[in-house]
């Protein structure tokens, strides 16, 4: 990962159009790793209550073992669906860590001045 | 390490306008051509196959049809089950899609552009659903200014986003497990490379495909089953 980041610097650096500013670039990418590692951190309350979840239909299947299999199916599904957050989290900081917008977003202000 | 999606070829076809084949496009046309032969051999053995199954591949298929037919009659009744034909399709799609990393092949599923089209098409055969079978009374049209007239955006917008949740869910896991993959790969050495990234991938790729295949079609399922009057 610090490989691809260090890569990622330098040839961002190499075609920099504006040099001098490669103390922000470094900054921006810095940045961008510390907001990943927050936005990754949203996966943890999805984990909680899938767990809560897989709990309670053990406890439902303990009531009524015949219906099992559709307490495991409706199980997956509310799983699934409170994944979703922390999926979102995960999308955010894989963008943010291997297509980072910012870098360009700011060389290109800094051409335009 | 690069998860980036690569361009293979380009077709152009004027000098400024080209088409880029990607890994995408390869891997889809892969598991194109399996299913397509896949349903060729299907058709033709299909003359042989007894009443009673006799041979191992007509177990197979029929497992897997029976096991599809019973999920598709429990969530959408018997007088929708006709829609179980294209979600079959989708859910084999889907399915090969996501195991075809084992193969070496980068999943198209691990794009946005593949999943995006697919939970759109669930987003259009919601409306479809709702104005062939619930315009009796204009229900499909009063639906959507429920409980007042001016929730009618927020409707429209609610009918919009299944397409983005649907479709993030699916690309967000496959792209997850693919990174993680790919750096746990790296994270080995040469020698190990055979034995202990395989339990991961066998979670990671097989698992999780499978899982997030039927997922998808089962969620799809549920939303237009929403668009339907609920007494039947």
């Amino acid at each position: 990962m610090l490989n691809y980041v260090y890569q990622n610097l330098s040839t961002v650096l190499s075609v920099a159009p504006v040099m001098g500013h490669e103390g922000a670039v470094a900054s921006i990418i810095t940045a961008s790793i510390f907001g990943a590692v927050i936005a990754v951190l949203a996966g943890m309350a999805p984990s909680l209550m899938q767990g809560y979840t897989a709990a309670r239909a053990v406890e439902a299947v303990g009531r009524q073992p015949e219906a099992a299999g559709q307490i495991r199916s409706t199980m997956i599904i509310g799983g699934v669906l409170a994944e979703t957050g922390g999926v979102y989290g995960l999308t955010i900081s894989l963008l943010l860590v291997f297509v980072n917008p910012f870098v360009d977003m700011y060389l290109d202000a800094m051409a335009a001045l | 390490m690069n998860f980036d999606i690569q361009a293979r070829w380009r077709l152009y076809i004027t000098d400024n306008i080209w088409i880029n084949i990607t890994d995408t496009t390869i891997s889809t046309w892969i598991v194109g051509a399996v299913l397509i032969l896949l349903a060729v051999v299907v058709r033709v053995k299909l003359k042989k196959f007894k009443p009673v199954p006799e041979t191992r591949f007509q177990n197979i298929i029929e497992a897997l049809v029976e096991f599809f037919d019973n999920h598709v009659t429990t969530i959408m009744t018997k007088k929708y089950a006709h829609f179980g034909a294209w979600f079959f399709g989708l859910f084999l799609f889907l399915l090969l899609a996501n195991i075809s990393g084992i193969f070496g092949l980068r999943p198209p599923t691990a794009d946005f552009a593949t999943t995006f089209p697919l939970a759109f098409t669930t987003v259009i055969l919601m409306q479809v659903i709702g104005i062939r079978y619930n315009m009796k009374k204009g229900e499909y049209v009063k639906e959507f200014f429920r409980p007042v007239f001016i929730f009618f955006p927020l409707n429209v917008a609610s009918d919009i986003s299944r397409s983005i949740s649907l479709s993030l869910r699916l690309f967000g896991n496959m792209l997850g497990g693919l990174v993680l993959m790919g750096l746990i790969y790296g994270l080995f050495p040469r020698l190990v490379q055979i034995g202990v990234p395989g339990a991961l991938s066998l979670y990671f790729d097989l698992f999780v495909g499978a899982l997030h295949a039927f997922i998808f079609v089962t969620l799809s399922m549920y939303f237009l089953m929403m668009k339907v009057p609920e007494t039947d």
